[in-house]
């Protein structure tokens, strides 16, 4: 995410030119000079990872000379320690890390490979191709199964949400795809995340709102909440925290209650992230605030330079962390360096390292 | 939640009041405004150039804002050192189902971000036309980003029939239509993106014409230079019309338009001549010789081309005072004829 944002204190005119000059020059992705990683397979009796640094990937797309996406470079690491690429095809993606495992999808146009990629050990354990295109999954919390969602090689229909055991288990439909709605339109996007409850949350966005599904996995009992804009998060009580159906930012975010009451949180947002009830985002020129959604009380973050970073498996980045915290990176680039949490109290982010065991 | 926390504590929830909008109103609108004609300058992102091609459809639609503006909404110009900056690359924060998208602080900057082509959505590959040989299916890029750039104007999604059968009345639109479907390659604002960029802003010239998505009422009014006359006198008319809107299109001259004197009849009014625009702004008029006493009235009757109400003034009533002393002026025909 291109970041933007606004350091406290500072006139406008200094912000704006910073905005420009600064957030806009993301190196690009050099690719020629930095030869990409070839993990080995994971064995099980293999030494378990060094560092205790969190584990952390970001997903960076790759242009051709005519600016088409050509491909795809997976950077991941701990904490603190070197990094590694890794190429991928134009179609991929990335969750997690759970327990140091970074989930890596790939689709070569004939098949989707998954993998899991352990970031501490440095090795890679590939799980079954599957025929259908895996947009994106998640693991689940336990590092047990994942679920996986996936679209039709041909027609791109929506084939649902599956449930693959693992390691290698036959995946089992657990959610079906949305049907064609004019009032959502063609889906975009189908995000996944798990609630604090412990459901799934299944986000489809068309081009016109998003529904959100909340799904408990083992009645298959179902909520549906929309329409809203992308969803940020999903808070303790089960409300989806989203943006509302806006062309850019700022926009407000809602909190759309599981009776589909919905409120409005914070009327001017620019990006933000969540965990438990505490909502993160950018403010404008007033910089990083914290607000509890179940409260309704607000905080200014002493997070100077740090921006949220979402989550869910449209994430381009992530780093593992505890539950509700609230990942922050250094203008918004998740590198492995400088990366922090705001916990579930107070304002003041502390270093991702520092809190994992 | 610490007791930090709640000393610092505002609480902003509130409930949302979905504020119904009918469609055929001008586009909604949302935040901060610019200045009225300030240029609002752009260049490319350092770590994000757009391609060839795309640079061209973003200058393109750069010209089409400017010209199909219709108000005092800023222009758009490129410059290098602007701090404006225009992206295209992986690395957007348009969510998750965004071609593309904004960031605007008025009056400080904005941004606008295009996906890469090739870009992966669930339902297929997305494709600019101006990139990859115009195939169906693709998206104007050029149609996007005078979407984009209406945004940065302040403009909000239109709110469309449920049958999208007024697709064309804008460009700012919540989803975009993509080849060959109509209006996927609109190069020019819609009358209702027109209408809110006039509300906003103000129309650019008094001249210009009312977007037909607006129902502005107007004010006509008449004077004449004398309102007691001889017999074959002339008698000059001179008329004014305003806008009679809300904000900026309130108490506008409306110049170039059609006004007609009207004379009272047994039945009614009837039309006499049209008047002339005179070098007042909103302000006509029309000589008259009389020669009986007369009510009269300045008329503008609603344009077909414009969303402008008819109004017509209060009556004038001329009085004619004295018998001519000879032939009345075109009571009689001249000798000869």
């Amino acid at each position: 995410m291109e970041p933007m944002r606004w350091i406290r204190g500072m006139v406008p005119l200094t912000a704006a030119a910073l905005l420009g000059a600064g957030v806009m020059t993301r190196p690009p992705v050099l690719v020629a000079a930095d030869p990409p990683w070839q993990p080995p397979p994971c064995v099980d009796s293999g030494p378990p990872g060094t560092g205790g640094g969190a584990a952390w990937y970001r997903l960076d797309g790759i242009l051709d000379a005519a600016g088409r996406l050509s491909g795809s470079r997976l950077s991941t690491g701990l904490a603190g320690g070197p990094t590694r690429h890794l190429a991928l095809g134009a179609e991929s993606f990335a969750t997690g890390p759970v327990d140091g495992i970074v989930l890596v999808g790939t689709d070569d146009g004939r098949r989707s490979r998954l993998s899991l990629v352990d970031a501490a050990r440095g090795c890679s354990t590939a799980l079954p191709d599957e025929p259908t295109v895996v947009r994106s999954a998640i693991l689940a919390p336990d590092g047990t199964a994942l679920v996986e969602h996936r679209v039709d090689r041909v027609t791109r229909a929506d084939l649902g949400v599956w449930r693959v055991e693992l390691p290698g288990g036959r995946g089992t439909r657990i959610v079906a795809g949305v049907p064609d709605d004019d009032g959502y339109g063609p889906t975009f996007s189908t995000e996944l995340r798990w609630t604090p409850d412990g459901r799934l949350a299944v986000t489809s966005c068309g081009e016109r709102a998003c529904r959100t599904r909340l799904v408990e996995q083992r009645s298959g009992r179902t909520v549906q909440v929309g329409p809203t804009g992308p969803v940020v998060g999903i808070d303790a009580g089960g409300g989806v925290i989203a943006r509302e159906r806006c062309g850019g930012v700022p926009c407000p975010i809602v909190r759309v209650g599981p009776g589909g009451a919905s409120q409005v949180l914070v009327p001017v947002a620019w990006r933000a992230a969540m965990a438990g009830d505490r909502l993160v985002f950018e403010s404008g020129r007033a910089g990083l605030r914290v607000l509890d959604v179940k409260l309704g009380v607000m905080g200014i973050v002493d997070g100077g330079g740090l921006v949220p970073v979402g989550d869910g498996s449209k994430a381009p980045s992530g780093a593992e962390r505890g539950a509700g915290e609230v990942l922050l990176a250094p203008e918004g680039v998740v590198d492995g360096s400088g990366l922090r949490v705001l916990g579930p109290v107070g304002l003041t982010p502390v270093g991702i390292a520092e809190v994992r065991p | 939640m610490s007791r930090r926390l709640g000393l610092l504590a505002a609480v902003v929830i509130a409930f949302a009041g979905a504020v119904p909008v009918v469609a055929h109103d001008p586009d909604p609108t949302f935040g901060e405004l610019y200045a009225q004609n300030k240029v609002l300058q752009y260049r490319w992102s350092a770590s994000g150039t757009p391609p060839y091609d795309m640079k061209v459809a973003i200058h393109a639609a750069r010209d089409d804002a400017n010209a199909s503006r219709k108000a005092k909404a800023p222009t758009f110009d490129f410059d290098t050192g602007a701090t404006n900056v225009i992206y295209y690359g992986t690395d957007v924060p348009c969510g998750v189902n965004g071609l593309a998208c904004f960031q605007r602080d008025p009056p400080g900057w904005f941004g606008v971000w295009f996906r890469e082509n090739g870009h992966r959505f669930d339902w297929g590959t997305l494709r600019w036309c101006e990139l990859s040989g115009a195939p169906d299916g693709c998206y104007d890029a050029e149609n996007i980003a005078l979407d984009e750039l209406g945004h940065v104007l302040g403009l909000d999604h239109h709110d469309n029939f449920a049958d999208d059968s007024d697709y064309r009345d804008a460009v700012v639109q919540t989803y975009s239509r993509t080849k060959p479907r109509s209006g996927y390659n609109a190069h020019v604002f819609g009358r209702c993106d027109v209408a809110a960029l006039q509300q906003q802003y103000d129309v650019l010239a008094f001249t210009t014409l009312y977007s037909t998505c607006l129902d502005i009422p107007t004010v006509a009014r008449l004077t004449a230079s004398s309102t007691s006359v001889t017999a074959g006198a002339m008698v000059t008319f001179t008329a004014t019309l305003t806008s009679a809107g809300t904000g900026r299109l309130s108490n506008n001259p409306v110049t170039g338009r059609t006004l007609v004197l009207q004379q009272r009849t047994s039945s009614g009014w009837s039309d006499v001549l049209t008047m002339s625009p005179t070098t007042a702004a909103g302000t006509y008029t029309a000589s008259l010789t009389i020669r009986s006493s007369q009510d009269y009235r300045a008329l503008f009757r609603k344009p077909a081309n414009e969303g402008l109400r008819s109004d017509f003034s209060g009556a004038v009533s001329i009085s004619v005072t004295a018998a001519c002393t000879s032939l009345c002026p075109q009571s009689a025909p001249a000798p000869g004829q």
